[in-house]
């Protein structure tokens, strides 16, 4: 769909912009459809909903506090941007662990068979638990606050980023290694130079996923209590001060800041690097 | 010169217990500046035999000798060309077929240098910037064969290389095999199922058996090169080694 839409795109500047107004304007509508069509729903579902008299912010009433908000109206004592700048941090902080413990467990579960045999069955045993389940856990470990978001976070994404590395490395034809070997290349060359080129369209498979579930465990993870800011806190605080509009900010926020991450960063890492390679199809070379 | 002796390999399964050889009693001698080829059924131990010269699988028991060294592990003194191009998909062309002397700690400026040399020897210094994926199957076993040539091993060893191209590729990259050793005198063991294709190529062709892998016959081409397909004696020898695997799928 996409795909016919750029097209469509192109054409349209090629034959100027002028003559196609009503097409681009269709093209337009086409693109915005699927949000407006979300926008109507929420309309209707809140306008359902306070009839039976229970307060459901409208699209109106959210984008208005969207405004406020982001002009430095107040939301739980902090502006909108400490929360999201909190949450960013914790974020940030538990994916970075994540990736780094990820990739050496990873690299040793593959370096070594022992290793593999104590690592893999344990991951394969955590993968599935979810984030939530691992609040009484965190506050056991280190206790009400950060710390313990921090770590959920991290959990979230540490087995996806072990599994991805073991699967890429082991992934990489045995013909390319034994290419690299007749080439006379040692040890630490087949390994940077051959074995993580190999394995990096499933290394950042695992990085995108860990970013996700820690994205998504940010609201269970900031549950743990001992902070007052941050995104998911907020949401969960909006129950007490029942300001429900700030809360539908706070997801559309989280919403986009997802969405941003996942098209301005990832997309760009791999039309760089894998599909430049022709190996985001595994076309055999 | 490559020495052979007394080679055995069996492949062990996972139960530990020994299967049938697929490999027994080779012995072989490649002369220096020779082109020899191996043919044989498929399963006679062809591919077995290549990875054991390449360094890549340790014999059960003989072993090999070039120039007077014992083959233990892959060294670049044995370069090898796969059926599969086997090409880094994240390097370029050019970075390919410098890997090896980079490897092997030429300086950057020169080992790129005789990179661009092997390529325009087999005619792709246009696509020095493309990526192997942009390359059809010939321009990818020419990029392996200039990888290879590049740190000028004393040895080619070939497992059919040629047999996932079409017919009119695979005779281009087969004269274009022949000018490059004529060039540079290479001494080359070169697999293959294809009769017509080791006849043509092949100083001297030995032909494998199966189960297990044993050397049945040997021949020496006394044609001289470039030979033609329609000459009576090339129809001869065809039809010699035909004969000398067919009668072995019979009884297979
Ligand atoms: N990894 C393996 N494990 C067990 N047996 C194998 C393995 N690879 C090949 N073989 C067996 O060894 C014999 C020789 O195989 P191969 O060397 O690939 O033959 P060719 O290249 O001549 O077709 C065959 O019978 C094959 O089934
Ligand atoms: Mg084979």
């Amino acid at each position: 769909m996409s795909i016919r839409v750029d097209s469509h795109w192109t054409q349209l500047v090629r034959a100027g912009f002028r003559s196609k107004l009503p097409q681009l304007l269709n093209l337009f509508l086409r693109r915005l459809f699927p949000y407006l069509f979300l926008l109507a729903f929420w309309q209707l579902s809140a306008w359902g909903v306070q009839v039976k008299g229970a307060p459901f912010p409208t699209p109106i009433e959210t984008f208005s506090r969207a405004a406020e908000l982001l002009f430095g109206a107040n939301f739980l004592q902090y502006s909108i941007y400490q929360h999201i700048g909190s949450s960013l941090l914790r974020w940030g902080i538990g994916f970075i662990l994540a990736a780094i413990a990820g990739l050496v467990l990873g690299i040793l579960a593959t370096l070594f068979d022992h290793a593999y045999e104590i690592i893999i069955p344990i991951t394969a045993l955590l993968q599935p638990v979810p984030s939530l389940a691992w609040i009484p856990l965190a506050i056991l470990l280190l206790g009400l606050g950060p710390r313990s978001t921090v770590f959920i976070i991290f959990l979230a994404g540490l087995f996806p980023v072990i599994i991805n590395v073991t699967t890429g490395i082991k992934s990489v034809p045995l013909g390319l290694l034994r290419a690299g070997q007749m080439m006379g290349a040692k040890q630490t060359t087949i390994f940077l130079k051959i074995l993580l080129p190999g394995s990096l369209p499933h290394l950042l498979s695992g990085l995108r996923t860990a970013l996700a579930n820690g994205w998504r465990a940010l609201i269970a993870a900031e549950m743990v209590g001992g902070s007052d800011q941050g995104l998911g806190y907020a949401i969960f605080q909006s129950r007490w001060s029942l300001d429900y509009p700030s809360a539908f900010v706070a997801i559309i926020i989280i919403a986009i800041i997802g969405l941003v991450i996942e098209r301005g960063v990832f997309r760009k890492i791999e039309a760089k690097t894998v599909e430049i390679w022709g190996m985001s199809n595994r076309s055999g070379c | 010169m490559l020495t052979v002796q007394n080679l055995c390999y069996t492949y062990q399964n996972k139960e530990q217990h020994q299967g049938l050889p697929a490999l027994s009693d080779i012995n072989v001698i490649v002369k220096d500046g020779e082109l020899l080829c191996i043919i044989g059924p498929s399963g006679s131990g062809k591919s077995t035999f290549l990875d054991i010269l390449a360094g890549f699988t340790k014999p059960t028991s003989g072993s090999i000798f070039l120039d007077g060294h014992q083959v233990t592990a892959p060294h670049p003194e044995r370069g090898v060309i796969f059926q599969e191009p086997n090409l880094f998909p994240w390097l370029t062309v050019l970075e390919n077929v410098a890997f090896g002397l980079l490897c092997q700690g030429t300086l950057r400026k020169r080992a790129f240098r005789i990179a661009k040399e092997m390529l325009d020897l087999v005619g792709l210094s246009d696509f020095a910037h493309f990526r192997p994926h942009e390359l059809s199957g010939g321009m990818r076993q020419r990029v392996a064969l200039a990888r290879v040539l590049a740190f000028d091993p004393k040895i080619l060893l070939m497992d059919e290389p040629f047999s996932a191209l079409d017919a009119q590729t695979r005779r281009k990259l087969q004269d274009e095999l022949l000018y490059i050793c004529e060039l540079k005198r290479k001494t080359v063991v070169f697999i293959t199922h294809n009769v017509e294709e080791a006849v043509y190529l092949a100083d001297r062709v030995i032909v494998f058996c199966s189960r297990p892998g044993q050397v049945k016959a040997e021949i020496e081409i006394d044609l001289p090169k470039p030979r033609k397909l329609s000459e009576p004696a090339f129809l001869h020898y065809r039809d010699k080694i035909t004969d000398l695997i067919e009668v072995q799928e019979v009884l297979a």
